[in-house]
Protein backbone atom coordinates (compact mmCIF):
# COMPACT_ATOMS: atom_id res chain seq x y z
CA UNK A 1 0.00 0.00 0.00
CA UNK A 2 1.51 2.96 -0.90
CA UNK A 3 1.96 5.95 1.66
CA UNK A 4 0.63 9.01 1.05
CA UNK A 5 3.18 11.99 1.47
CA UNK A 6 2.01 15.17 3.73
CA UNK A 7 3.92 17.41 0.85
CA UNK A 8 6.12 16.94 -2.22
CA UNK A 9 9.99 18.19 -1.92
CA UNK A 10 10.05 21.31 -3.50
CA UNK A 11 12.94 21.15 -5.58
CA UNK A 12 13.84 23.78 -8.55
CA UNK A 13 12.29 21.19 -11.48
CA UNK A 14 9.43 20.91 -9.23
CA UNK A 15 8.96 24.61 -8.68
CA UNK A 16 9.45 24.73 -12.69
CA UNK A 17 6.60 22.68 -13.57
CA UNK A 18 4.37 23.83 -11.45
CA UNK A 19 4.52 27.27 -12.82
CA UNK A 20 4.41 26.23 -15.72
CA UNK A 21 1.25 24.08 -15.09
CA UNK A 22 -0.09 27.33 -13.05
CA UNK A 23 0.23 29.33 -15.84
CA UNK A 24 -3.07 28.55 -17.31
CA UNK A 25 -4.76 26.04 -15.01
CA UNK A 26 -7.36 24.74 -17.23
CA UNK A 27 -5.64 24.09 -19.72
CA UNK A 28 -4.76 20.54 -20.44
CA UNK A 29 -1.14 19.73 -21.53
CA UNK A 30 0.87 16.84 -22.62
CA UNK A 31 4.63 15.47 -21.15
CA UNK A 32 6.33 17.09 -23.60
CA UNK A 33 4.49 20.57 -23.60
CA UNK A 34 5.00 20.70 -19.57
CA UNK A 35 8.96 20.36 -20.36
CA UNK A 36 8.60 22.84 -23.22
CA UNK A 37 6.64 25.25 -20.97
CA UNK A 38 9.30 24.54 -18.09
CA UNK A 39 12.28 24.31 -19.86
CA UNK A 40 13.37 20.91 -19.13
CA UNK A 41 15.03 18.75 -20.64
CA UNK A 42 12.19 16.24 -22.79
CA UNK A 43 12.21 12.86 -20.14
CA UNK A 44 13.21 14.11 -17.23
CA UNK A 45 9.51 15.21 -15.39
CA UNK A 46 7.60 11.98 -15.15
CA UNK A 47 8.64 11.64 -11.89
CA UNK A 48 7.26 14.55 -11.62
CA UNK A 49 3.81 14.25 -12.39
CA UNK A 50 3.78 10.81 -10.88
CA UNK A 51 4.14 12.53 -7.29
CA UNK A 52 1.19 14.80 -8.42
CA UNK A 53 -1.00 12.69 -9.76
CA UNK A 54 -0.80 10.40 -6.50
CA UNK A 55 -0.64 13.38 -3.99
CA UNK A 56 -4.14 14.61 -6.46
CA UNK A 57 -2.63 18.01 -6.87
CA UNK A 58 -2.99 16.67 -10.51
CA UNK A 59 -5.46 15.03 -13.12
CA UNK A 60 -4.86 13.05 -16.24
CA UNK A 61 -6.48 11.26 -19.33
CA UNK A 62 -5.73 10.03 -22.26
CA UNK A 63 -6.67 11.92 -25.40
CA UNK A 64 -9.46 11.14 -27.14
CA UNK A 65 -8.51 10.28 -30.67
CA UNK A 66 -8.34 7.55 -33.12
CA UNK A 67 -4.65 6.58 -33.60
CA UNK A 68 -5.10 5.08 -37.71
CA UNK A 69 -6.84 8.65 -38.05
CA UNK A 70 -4.39 11.15 -36.05
CA UNK A 71 -1.07 8.65 -37.38
CA UNK A 72 0.20 9.22 -33.82
CA UNK A 73 -0.74 7.30 -30.68
CA UNK A 74 -2.82 9.09 -28.17
CA UNK A 75 -1.34 11.38 -25.32
CA UNK A 76 -1.71 11.89 -22.30
CA UNK A 77 -2.94 15.08 -21.25
CA UNK A 78 -2.59 16.59 -17.28
CA UNK A 79 -3.91 19.49 -15.73
CA UNK A 80 -4.21 20.86 -11.93
CA UNK A 81 -6.88 19.76 -10.19
CA UNK A 82 -8.75 23.02 -8.36
CA UNK A 83 -7.27 21.58 -4.99
CA UNK A 84 -3.91 21.24 -6.83
CA UNK A 85 -4.01 24.77 -8.61
CA UNK A 86 -4.38 26.08 -5.20
CA UNK A 87 -1.64 23.91 -3.29
CA UNK A 88 0.63 25.09 -6.36
CA UNK A 89 -0.08 28.44 -5.77
CA UNK A 90 0.80 27.67 -2.36
CA UNK A 91 4.25 26.24 -2.38
CA UNK A 92 5.59 29.12 -5.64
CA UNK A 93 4.93 31.74 -2.94
CA UNK A 94 6.62 29.58 -0.35
CA UNK A 95 9.18 28.95 -2.39
CA UNK A 96 9.19 32.60 -3.49
CA UNK A 97 9.69 33.76 0.11
CA UNK A 98 12.42 31.49 1.06
CA UNK A 99 14.28 32.52 -2.06
CA UNK A 100 13.76 36.21 -0.89
CA UNK A 101 15.11 35.45 2.41
CA UNK A 102 18.68 33.49 0.93
CA UNK A 103 18.67 36.71 -1.68
CA UNK A 104 18.93 38.97 1.40
CA UNK A 105 21.96 36.96 2.52
CA UNK A 106 23.29 36.01 -0.44
CA UNK A 107 22.79 38.91 -3.00
CA UNK A 108 22.29 38.23 -6.65
CA UNK A 109 21.00 34.70 -5.98
CA UNK A 110 17.61 36.20 -6.70
CA UNK A 111 18.30 35.91 -10.30
CA UNK A 112 19.92 32.81 -10.96
CA UNK A 113 17.11 30.56 -10.28
CA UNK A 114 14.04 32.94 -11.88
CA UNK A 115 11.56 31.66 -9.66
CA UNK A 116 9.72 35.63 -9.61
CA UNK B 1 -0.64 10.51 -68.70
CA UNK B 2 -0.20 7.54 -66.60
CA UNK B 3 -0.39 6.99 -62.72
CA UNK B 4 0.42 3.48 -63.24
CA UNK B 5 2.96 1.69 -60.74
CA UNK B 6 3.42 5.24 -58.11
CA UNK B 7 3.97 3.65 -54.80
CA UNK B 8 5.74 6.44 -52.90
CA UNK B 9 4.66 10.08 -52.12
CA UNK B 10 7.52 11.51 -54.24
CA UNK B 11 6.69 9.57 -57.02
CA UNK B 12 2.80 10.76 -56.62
CA UNK B 13 4.28 14.80 -55.85
CA UNK B 14 6.12 14.58 -59.54
CA UNK B 15 3.11 12.88 -60.92
CA UNK B 16 0.95 15.67 -59.63
CA UNK B 17 3.68 18.21 -60.54
CA UNK B 18 3.74 17.11 -64.35
CA UNK B 19 -0.21 17.43 -64.40
CA UNK B 20 -0.22 20.81 -63.28
CA UNK B 21 2.52 21.63 -65.95
CA UNK B 22 0.06 20.18 -68.28
CA UNK B 23 -2.02 22.71 -67.56
CA UNK B 24 -0.01 25.48 -67.68
CA UNK B 25 1.23 24.40 -70.95
CA UNK B 26 -3.02 24.50 -72.34
CA UNK B 27 -3.22 27.65 -70.25
CA UNK B 28 -0.29 29.09 -72.81
CA UNK B 29 -2.38 27.64 -75.77
CA UNK B 30 -5.39 29.11 -74.95
CA UNK B 31 -3.98 32.73 -74.18
CA UNK B 32 -2.05 32.28 -78.13
CA UNK B 33 -5.40 31.62 -80.00
CA UNK B 34 -7.24 34.02 -77.40
CA UNK B 35 -10.34 31.86 -77.79
CA UNK B 36 -11.25 31.17 -74.19
CA UNK B 37 -13.09 34.25 -71.69
CA UNK B 38 -10.84 35.59 -68.89
CA UNK B 39 -13.44 33.61 -66.79
CA UNK B 40 -12.46 30.30 -68.24
CA UNK B 41 -8.43 30.81 -68.19
CA UNK B 42 -9.36 32.32 -64.37
CA UNK B 43 -10.51 28.99 -64.05
CA UNK B 44 -7.62 26.84 -65.16
CA UNK B 45 -5.10 29.02 -63.46
CA UNK B 46 -6.58 28.20 -60.54
CA UNK B 47 -6.93 24.73 -61.11
CA UNK B 48 -2.96 24.50 -61.84
CA UNK B 49 -2.72 26.15 -58.93
CA UNK B 50 -4.03 23.39 -56.83
CA UNK B 51 -2.84 20.74 -58.56
CA UNK B 52 0.77 21.83 -57.54
CA UNK B 53 -0.14 22.96 -54.09
CA UNK B 54 -1.31 19.56 -53.79
CA UNK B 55 2.06 18.16 -55.40
CA UNK B 56 3.90 19.94 -53.14
CA UNK B 57 2.28 19.26 -49.46
CA UNK B 58 3.72 16.63 -47.58
CA UNK B 59 -0.02 15.62 -47.02
CA UNK B 60 -2.22 14.51 -49.71
CA UNK B 61 -5.38 16.35 -49.45
CA UNK B 62 -8.55 14.57 -52.28
CA UNK B 63 -10.40 17.30 -51.56
CA UNK B 64 -8.61 19.58 -53.97
CA UNK B 65 -9.06 16.65 -56.49
CA UNK B 66 -12.89 17.46 -56.43
CA UNK B 67 -12.34 21.27 -56.56
CA UNK B 68 -10.06 20.62 -59.76
CA UNK B 69 -13.04 18.39 -61.31
CA UNK B 70 -15.30 20.97 -60.54
CA UNK B 71 -13.14 23.39 -61.83
CA UNK B 72 -12.45 21.60 -65.36
CA UNK B 73 -15.82 20.51 -65.95
CA UNK B 74 -17.43 23.92 -65.54
CA UNK B 75 -14.50 25.16 -68.34
CA UNK B 76 -15.60 21.95 -70.37
CA UNK B 77 -19.33 23.08 -70.17
CA UNK B 78 -18.68 26.52 -71.13
CA UNK B 79 -16.23 26.14 -73.72
CA UNK B 80 -19.08 24.25 -76.14
CA UNK B 81 -18.76 27.42 -78.56
CA UNK B 82 -15.65 26.40 -79.61
CA UNK B 83 -14.31 23.25 -80.62
CA UNK B 84 -10.41 23.61 -79.60
CA UNK B 85 -11.62 24.58 -76.56
CA UNK B 86 -13.48 21.93 -76.13
CA UNK B 87 -11.35 19.16 -76.99
CA UNK B 88 -8.54 19.84 -74.73
CA UNK B 89 -10.54 20.72 -71.12
CA UNK B 90 -12.04 17.37 -72.59
CA UNK B 91 -8.20 15.77 -72.28
CA UNK B 92 -7.89 17.75 -68.77
CA UNK B 93 -11.24 16.16 -67.69
CA UNK B 94 -9.79 13.03 -68.67
CA UNK B 95 -6.79 12.97 -66.41
CA UNK B 96 -8.93 14.60 -63.95
CA UNK B 97 -11.13 11.42 -63.64
CA UNK B 98 -7.62 9.60 -64.08
CA UNK B 99 -6.57 11.41 -60.63
CA UNK B 100 -9.42 10.67 -59.32
CA UNK B 101 -9.36 7.39 -59.37
CA UNK B 102 -6.08 7.20 -58.54
CA UNK B 103 -6.83 9.30 -55.74
CA UNK B 104 -7.08 6.68 -52.69
CA UNK B 105 -4.39 4.46 -54.11
CA UNK B 106 -1.65 7.53 -53.74
CA UNK B 107 -3.49 8.60 -51.06
CA UNK B 108 -2.70 5.52 -48.40
CA UNK B 109 0.63 5.44 -50.63
CA UNK B 110 1.67 9.12 -48.70
CA UNK B 111 -0.17 8.06 -45.85
CA UNK B 112 2.10 5.00 -45.67
CA UNK B 113 5.38 7.01 -46.39
CA UNK B 114 4.76 9.89 -43.98
CA UNK B 115 3.97 7.04 -41.10
CA UNK B 116 7.24 5.72 -42.00
CA UNK B 117 8.74 9.28 -41.85
CA UNK B 118 7.13 9.63 -38.23
CA UNK B 119 7.70 6.57 -36.94
CA UNK B 120 10.64 6.70 -34.19
CA UNK B 121 14.37 4.65 -34.52
CA UNK B 122 13.93 1.61 -33.09
CA UNK B 123 16.91 1.88 -30.84
CA UNK B 124 14.75 4.78 -29.13
CA UNK B 125 11.89 2.60 -29.04
CA UNK B 126 14.02 -0.45 -27.49
CA UNK B 127 15.19 2.00 -24.44
CA UNK B 128 11.56 3.39 -24.04
CA UNK B 129 10.49 -0.08 -23.64
CA UNK B 130 13.75 -1.14 -21.25
CA UNK B 131 12.95 2.00 -19.33
CA UNK B 132 8.88 0.69 -19.08
CA UNK B 133 10.04 -2.08 -17.63
CA UNK B 134 11.63 -1.38 -14.34
CA UNK B 135 7.80 0.20 -13.16
CA UNK B 136 5.28 -1.68 -11.17
CA UNK B 137 3.24 -4.39 -13.39
CA UNK B 138 0.24 -2.84 -12.66
CA UNK B 139 1.94 0.92 -14.50
CA UNK B 140 3.83 -0.46 -17.33
CA UNK B 141 1.02 -0.63 -19.49
CA UNK B 142 -0.07 2.78 -19.11
CA UNK B 143 3.55 4.61 -19.53
CA UNK B 144 4.09 2.57 -22.06
CA UNK B 145 1.61 4.11 -23.95
CA UNK B 146 2.61 7.46 -22.56
CA UNK B 147 6.11 7.81 -23.36
CA UNK B 148 5.89 6.33 -26.69
CA UNK B 149 3.48 8.36 -27.76
CA UNK B 150 5.76 11.08 -26.75
CA UNK B 151 8.55 9.97 -28.62
CA UNK B 152 6.14 9.63 -31.85
CA UNK B 153 5.85 13.55 -31.26
CA UNK B 154 9.78 14.03 -31.12
CA UNK B 155 10.04 11.77 -34.29
CA UNK B 156 7.59 13.68 -35.98
CA UNK B 157 8.99 17.12 -35.23
CA UNK B 158 11.92 15.83 -36.98
CA UNK B 159 14.38 15.08 -34.58
CA UNK B 160 17.38 13.44 -35.24
CA UNK B 161 18.02 9.76 -34.46
CA UNK B 162 20.37 11.40 -31.57
CA UNK B 163 18.18 13.44 -29.94
CA UNK B 164 15.66 10.71 -30.50
CA UNK B 165 18.17 8.20 -28.48
CA UNK B 166 18.51 10.85 -26.36
CA UNK B 167 15.08 11.27 -24.67
CA UNK B 168 14.93 7.64 -24.32
CA UNK B 169 17.96 7.32 -22.39
CA UNK B 170 16.63 10.71 -19.79
CA UNK B 171 13.58 8.45 -19.47
CA UNK B 172 16.14 5.03 -18.30
CA UNK B 173 17.50 7.29 -16.04
CA UNK B 174 15.38 8.54 -14.13
CA UNK B 175 13.40 5.52 -14.32
CA UNK B 176 14.25 4.45 -10.97
CA UNK B 177 13.15 7.57 -9.59
CA UNK B 178 9.48 7.10 -11.37
CA UNK B 179 9.24 3.51 -10.30
CA UNK B 180 10.03 4.62 -6.44
CA UNK B 181 7.04 7.53 -6.61
CA UNK B 182 4.75 5.69 -8.47
CA UNK B 183 5.18 2.75 -5.61
CA UNK B 184 4.99 5.49 -3.07
CA UNK B 185 8.64 4.31 -1.63
CA UNK B 186 9.29 7.71 -0.62
CA UNK B 187 12.09 7.20 2.77
CA UNK B 188 13.31 4.17 1.26
CA UNK B 189 16.65 3.83 -0.82
CA UNK B 190 16.53 4.69 -4.47
CA UNK B 191 20.07 3.89 -6.33
CA UNK B 192 21.01 6.16 -9.61
CA UNK B 193 23.88 5.09 -11.58
CA UNK B 194 25.20 7.50 -13.65
CA UNK B 195 28.65 7.84 -16.26
CA UNK B 196 30.31 10.97 -17.35
CA UNK B 197 33.00 11.43 -19.38
CA UNK B 198 36.15 13.76 -18.87
CA UNK B 199 37.96 16.04 -21.57
CA UNK B 200 40.62 13.86 -21.45
CA UNK B 201 39.15 10.79 -22.46
CA UNK B 202 39.07 9.40 -18.35
CA UNK B 203 35.71 8.52 -17.41
CA UNK B 204 34.42 8.60 -14.04
CA UNK B 205 31.62 6.54 -12.38
CA UNK B 206 29.25 8.77 -10.12
CA UNK B 207 26.97 5.94 -7.92
CA UNK B 208 24.13 7.71 -6.24
CA UNK B 209 22.18 6.22 -3.50
CA UNK B 210 19.39 7.92 -1.94
CA UNK B 211 17.21 7.68 0.96
CA UNK B 212 15.51 11.26 -0.33
CA UNK B 213 15.14 14.27 1.19
CA UNK B 214 17.27 12.90 4.14
CA UNK B 215 20.52 11.95 3.25
CA UNK B 216 22.37 11.01 -0.09
CA UNK B 217 25.50 8.99 -0.49
CA UNK B 218 28.02 9.16 -3.47
CA UNK B 219 30.90 7.10 -4.63
CA UNK B 220 33.47 9.23 -7.28
CA UNK B 221 36.03 7.02 -8.95
CA UNK B 222 38.56 9.34 -10.38
CA UNK B 223 42.01 8.45 -11.58
CA UNK B 224 42.14 5.24 -9.24
CA UNK B 225 40.57 6.86 -6.20
CA UNK B 226 37.68 6.51 -4.54
CA UNK B 227 35.79 9.11 -2.47
CA UNK B 228 32.91 9.02 -0.47
CA UNK B 229 30.51 11.77 0.21
CA UNK B 230 27.92 12.33 2.48
CA UNK B 231 25.72 15.15 1.55
CA UNK B 232 22.66 16.19 3.67
CA UNK B 233 20.51 17.92 1.16
CA UNK B 234 18.37 16.49 -1.96
CA UNK B 235 19.34 14.56 -4.07
CA UNK B 236 19.28 16.50 -7.46
CA UNK B 237 21.26 18.81 -5.35
CA UNK B 238 23.45 16.46 -4.64
CA UNK B 239 23.71 15.02 -8.55
CA UNK B 240 24.12 18.55 -9.51
CA UNK B 241 27.42 19.17 -6.72
CA UNK B 242 28.59 15.72 -7.34
CA UNK B 243 29.02 16.88 -11.27
CA UNK B 244 31.28 19.59 -10.19
CA UNK B 245 33.38 17.86 -8.25
CA UNK B 246 33.45 15.29 -10.88
CA UNK B 247 35.00 17.70 -13.88
CA UNK B 248 37.01 19.23 -11.13
CA UNK B 249 38.68 16.17 -10.46
CA UNK B 250 39.08 15.43 -14.06
CA UNK B 251 40.29 19.15 -14.79
CA UNK B 252 43.20 18.00 -12.40
CA UNK B 253 44.32 14.33 -13.64
CA UNK B 254 44.36 16.13 -17.56
CA UNK B 255 46.65 19.10 -15.65
CA UNK B 256 49.01 16.05 -13.77
CA UNK B 257 49.31 14.07 -17.36
CA UNK B 258 49.70 17.75 -19.02
CA UNK B 259 52.76 17.80 -16.43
Amino acid sequence: MPKQPTAPRMTLPTLLVLRALLEDPSREMYGLEICEAAGLPSGTIHPMLARFERLEWLESRWEDVDPHEAGRPPRRYYRLSPDGAQRARNALTTASAKRSAWSRLVPGLADGIGLA
Amino acid sequence: MSLDGIRTRDEAKRALLKCGSDIDTYIAHFRASKSPGPRDLESLRTASRVLRKTGESRVFWSTDFVLLSNLARKVHDTSAHNPYLTSVTGEILDVVEYLEESTPRIYRATRRAAARQMRPVRSAERLTNASVRVLPADCRERYRAELRGELYDIAARGASRRAQVIYAARLIEHAWELRAELKGSRGRWSVKVGVTMGAGGGGSLLFLAGWPGVVDVAIVTCSGLSWLAFVVTSAERTERVLSLIASIFHRGSKDDRDR
